[in-house]
């Protein structure tokens, strides 16, 4: 077999993406769009960079990667960034876009059903029911997020940010007590609705 | 904003929780203060918060996070190793399929990533690489090819071959017909035959691992060997089993489509072996034919419930009334839930089905099963190209046992002469005298049109091989008639040393009747008993016995012969029933003559070993002659010996074609006319040195075969397919194949045909039909097809191997040619024709080829000075001159019209008389 060069990591130009960052966290949806493919592909090459370091079966750390990628992405010096908790929030937001993104477009592809090719084995797999869990998830915060936005934040933090209830209550600028009082609730609201669903 | 309800409910929960469990329901009742929908939201909250291994929990957005970074998901274009992603296909339970483009050999393949959950288990891993590689080496056009288990960066994948094309699951939705069913359940059946030859079970056998092709429904069987360690869901029981999965999802609907087809050791959690897929498979035949699983239930502990019982499934025709009774019994035996009564062997039960789909195309064999007074529905769709009989070879367990003789020729060569030494050890003297014919006088139907005789049975130790030879006297002399189809010995070879039941091997054979018997001596006689037995209902038509000194075999093998002929109604050319000359007085000539047919039989055109193979050969018809000098069939096969050696081993020492006429002439001068002499003189006729007479070589042939119409002539298919009656070959060899599906020399004739009319897709099908396809084809295909770099490839590493293969050099000259080096091309196809004699039977392509190049550079007196070469040896392809695009640029060129208008009279005048 021939072995293939490595491709070279592939490196988004960073002031791009910090222009974009800025540019959504003011408001202007469209950088979204730019910025998801950017930050998509960004994450990809980072995780399997990670699982060449450090061999298959290790599990990888999510929020690690998360910091990492904004690491990269974000052009450090330009950055005007109110706080850290500003960062943090635009990242879990982000985050949660392109996770809720990629899980909806997965139920999509496995209800179209149009396969030509079979798939190995018709068992429904864990990613599966994640990505089903995901976009319900993703509906149920919707609603809980209409009626208390706190929560929503919350949960959208610790969930899709990956950050600690001290990380979390540091951001939103309440008491670790409070963010622990709420995650409890919205988490027991959202398993809830979930099972509703 | 705060919404009064929700603050409300906040603090109900908030208040509950922090309240030992017990006392919670009072607390709620007493401040909901009636509002039992607000308490009963509070409820279900608590009990959400009890939950444990919600998706929402701490490590969820790891899980998540995994999903989006590690499960691997590519966009187009992306490059993976030497794929180019173009889109995703589908997803499965080790991970992602997208459709690739191999960069480096562009084309389009399948490739499945593994998802991390997957590769994370190492141990699981190491045996799916395992398993993967060892169903890598399986090449079959009915198994889908893996290309390459690789990993780049972080990613494992499998390459496969691309089909496209549905599932079997989604064609069973539009319903299948039975010739369908058949077809895809044999094209199954022929995939498992070569896994399970080489010990690869495939253990998850279903409509969903079952591609068919869109273009030609072509079948392909996926995942081989990789259900073993996929994460298949497998019944939770203990798995005696160590390569079994061990977990078991029973998800609703999750489980059901996998546990319909599983056997019953497997839903067991025992040891599986190749009889599961057999199971499997007749789980999915039922299912095409009867429209619904034989194991219907609502929940996977119901379906394993019917598997496991004891009561066999309903039979086939409750719910296709029209099914024929012999499918029906395939589908019980394979479906028998004890697996020692199902088929042992893939191959018995690929040979029932294709048996039983021949027959239903009104092939020669069993007539349609009858129920309730109809034909079975299924009536005589035969396609124009039988897709089966060559699908994988070995086509049928006869061929199956002579690939095995072939692939010990010494050994068959050892067997033969142990029947022989056996036959002449109990020969002496003769005399003879007929027991009464015992039983049944009832007339002998004139359905049966094909007939097996199986080796004689022998009830003394050590004697089982005269039987043998017994047989294939009585084959030798009922192939003489033409109303008969007789299964050559190679056929019923397999039969000496087996128990099998005289019916089962009718069927496997697919003939009207069999004829079975036994051999015991007593004293110094032998008792010989035949039995001739119906197939379709195995009733004996007749029997006989006959007792005579133990040494008058041949006096035994005329005499159950000629019975046999007279109980069929058939009419033995009264010029063959009393031939001094066609059996030896002596036994040792008939040995050696046996033997020296076996080897002929194994007779090869140029390669190395074929002239030592063949000097074993003359020697041995030699020897015969030596022995008896008026043994007329030994003269024969000698001529015969001398001409193929003339023609195509040695091609530039004319002697051999002296020999060869001598042997002629002195068969014919000893008496009957044999129908070797006439194709020994066919093929000289058709030489250099006879002039390439195309149609007097073609009226010898055509005798030789009216002569013997139960020999498979394939002389006769290849000299009709040069001169231009590509269709007439082709319906002599789908003759040949019928009477012997087993012959080496057919099966390559099946290649040659296509070659000869340059047609390089037919020759493709044909090629993988007949088996393992090498990567790398034949220059000529690649050509044919323009493919011009793959032929490059393809001439050079063959080049090495033979670098003054004549045709490869030709094949080279040719290219050249076709990429515009013009010169070149004239130059080397001219130095390659000085080294060819002209007495080379394969002159003739090489002259075409520089036909071709010179057409080509447009010279069309230079084509057409090499095009008449060609038609005048022995390759008047008119047909093909017409067509072959290399030869356009000089069409309209004076020359090349006169050459046609001359070709076109000399082959329409060989189709009125030769075409079909």
């Amino acid at each position: 077999m021939r072995k293939m060069p490595r491709e070279p990591l592939k490196t988004t130009a960073p002031h791009q993406v910090t222009r974009l960052l800025q540019e959504w966290s003011e408001g202007d949806e469209t950088a979204l769009a730019k910025l998801m493919p950017l930050v998509h592909d960004e994450l990809h090459q980072l995780a399997h960079q990670h699982m060449r370091r450090e061999n298959a079966g290790h599990v990888l750390q999510t929020s690690a990667l998360i910091n990492e990628a904004y690491l990269r992405l974000v052009d450090q010096p330009q950055i005007r960034w109110q706080s850290r908790a500003h960062f943090f929030g635009i990242a879990a937001r982000l985050m949660r876009h392109i996770l809720v993104d990629d899980a909806r477009k997965r139920n999509a592809a496995k209800r179209g059903g149009s396969f030509i090719q079979v798939p190995l084995d018709e068992a429904s797999t864990v990613i599966h029911e994640q990505a089903a869990n995901v976009a319900a998830l993703d509906d149920a915060l919707q609603r809980l997020e209409a009626i208390d936005e706190r929560q929503g934040k919350i949960v959208e933090l610790r969930f899709f940010g990956g950050l600690s209830i001290e990380e979390t209550a540091e951001v939103l600028k309440v008491s670790p007590g409070t963010v622990m009082r709420d995650w409890t609730f919205a988490r027991a609201w959202l398993r809830n609705e979930m099972s509703c669903a | 904003m705060p919404d009064p309800h929700w603050e409300k409910l906040k603090e109900m929960f908030h208040a509950a929780l922090a309240l030992p469990p017990q006392e919670r329901a009072a607390y709620l009742e007493q401040a909901s203060d009636g509002d039992s929908e607000l308490r009963q939201a509070v409820e279900a909250l608590l009990k959400s918060h009890e939950e444990t291994n919600s998706f929402v929990d701490t490590p969820g957005y790891q899980a998540v996070a995994e999903m989006l970074l590690a499960d691997n998901d590519f966009k187009a274009n992306e490059s993976v190793a030497h794929y180019r992603i173009i889109s995703l296909l589908g997803e499965g339970g080790m991970g992602r399929v997208y459709l690739a483009e191999d960069t480096n050999l562009h084309r389009r393949v399948a490739l499945k990533f593994l998802s991390r959950n997957f590769t994370q288990d190492q141990e699981r891993l190491r045996r799916f690489e395992q398993e993967a590689r060892a169903a890598s080496a399986l090449n079959h056009p009915n198994i889908l090819t893996i290309h390459e288990i690789g990993d780049s960066a972080s990613h494992r994948y499998i390459a496969t071959e691309f089909i496209e094309g549905e599932t079997l699951r989604e064609r069973l939705r539009a319903g299948v017909d039975l010739d369908d069913a058949l077809e895809i359940a044999i094209q199954i059946a022929s995939a498992l035959v070569a896994a399970h030859r080489v010990g690869i079970v495939h253990r998850d056998i279903k409509p969903e691992n079952v591609m068919i092709r869109r273009d030609d429904d072509l079948v392909k069987v996926l995942d081989f060997g990789l259900a073993k360690v996929s994460p298949t869901p497998a019944p939770g029981s203990e798995n005696a089993d160590p390569d079994a999965p061990t977990q078991f999802k029973t998800g609703p609907g999750v489980v059901m489509g996998t546990v319909a087809y599983m056997s019953p050791e497997q839903t067991r959690g025992e040891t599986v072996d190749a009889r599961t897929d057999i199971w499997s498979l007749a789980v999915i035949l039922y299912e095409m034919i009867a429209g619904t699983s034989p194991f219907i239930a609502g929940s996977s502990n119901e379906i394993i419930s019917a598997i496991l019982a004891k009561t066999p499934s309903p039979r086939l025709s409750r719910y296709a009334p029209q099914v024929p009774i012999r499918l029906e019994e395939i589908v019980e035996k394979a479906l028998s839930k004890n697996k020692q009564e199902r088929y042992q062997t893939s191959q018995d039960l690929l040979i029932d089905l294709r048996r039983l789909k021949q027959s239903l195309q009104g092939g020669p064999g069993i007539e349609l099963s009858e129920r309730d007074g109809t034909t079975s529905s299924s009536g005589n769709r035969s396609k124009s190209t039988d897709p089966l009989i060559a699908t994988t070879r070995p086509a049928s367990s006869a061929e199956y046992i002579a690939q095995q003789v072939k692939a010990h020729k010494r050994g068959a060569v050892v067997m033969m002469a142990m029947v022989l030494l056996v036959l002449v050890g109990s020969l002496v003297i003769y005399q003879w005298r007929t027991k009464h014919a015992a039983a049944s006088a009832a007339t002998v139907p004139s359905q049966i049109k094909s007939l097996a005789v199986l080796p004689l049975k022998s009830f003394d130790n050590g004697e089982s091989l005269l039987g043998l030879g017994i047989a294939d006297a009585i084959i030798k002399k009922t192939s003489q008639t033409g109303e008969l189809t007789v299964r050559p010995t190679s056929a019923v070879l397999r039969y000496a040393k087996t128990e099998t039941d005289s019916l089962e091997a009718a069927k496997q054979l697919s003939v009207d009747a069999v004829l079975e018997g036994t051999t015991q001596r007593v004293g110094d006689r032998l008792r010989v008993s035949v039995n001739l037995l119906r197939t379709r209902d195995g009733a004996s038509l007749w029997t006989d016995s006959f007792d005579m000194p133990a040494a008058d075999i041949f006096a035994i093998q005329d005499k159950i012969s000629q019975q046999v002929a007279t109980r069929l109604q058939l009419h033995l050319d009264s010029s063959h029933q009393s031939e001094p000359n066609r059996y030896p007085t002596n036994t040792i000539a008939y040995q050696l003559y046996i033997r020296g047919t076996f080897n002929l039989d194994e007779r090869g055109y140029d390669e190395v070993g074929s002239m030592r193979q063949m000097a074993m050969t003359i020697d041995l018809f030699q020897q015969a002659i030596k022995v008896d000098p008026n043994y007329a069939p030994a003269h024969a096969q000698l001529a015969f010996a001398y001409a193929w050696t003339a023609l195509f081993i040695e091609p530039g020492k004319p002697n051999w074609t002296e020999l060869a006429r001598e042997e002629i002439k002195r068969s014919q001068e000893l008496g009957p006319d044999i129908a070797e002499t006439h194709l020994a003189k066919g093929m000289l006729l058709w030489s250099a040195y006879e002039g390439y007479k195309n149609e007097e070589a073609l009226r010898e042939l055509f005798l030789a075969k009216q002569l013997n119409p139960n020999s498979t002539h394939g002389e006769l298919v290849g000299v009709l397919a040069h001169v231009g009656l590509d269709d007439r070959a082709t319906q002599e060899l789908q003759r040949g194949l019928q009477i012997d599906p087993t012959s080496q020399s057919l099966a390559d004739l099946t290649m040659i045909l296509p070659y000869l009319r340059a047609d390089a897709d037919a020759w493709l099908g044909e090629r993988q039909k007949y088996g393992d396809v090498p990567t790398l084809l034949p220059p000529w295909y690649y050509i044919k097809k323009g493919r011009f770099n793959d032929a490059q490839k393809s001439l050079e590493q063959r080049l090495t191997k033979a670098p003054n293969d004549s045709g490869l050099l030709s094949e080279q000259a040719l290219l050249l040619a076709l990429r515009g080096d013009s010169n070149e091309a004239e130059e080397r196809s001219m130095r390659i024709l000085a080294n060819i004699p002209l007495a080379s039977e394969s002159r003739h392509h090489i002259t075409y080829n520089a036909a071709c190049i010179y057409a080509l550079g447009g010279k069309s007196e230079e084509a057409v000075k090499w095009l008449t070469e060609t038609a005048n040896t022995g390759f008047p392809n008119y047909p093909l001159f017409e067509r072959d695009p290399y030869l356009n640029r000089i069409r309209t060129s004076p020359q090349f019209i006169q050459f046609m208008t001359e070709q076109k009279v000399q082959w329409e005048k060989l189709r009125a008389e030769f075409g079909s």
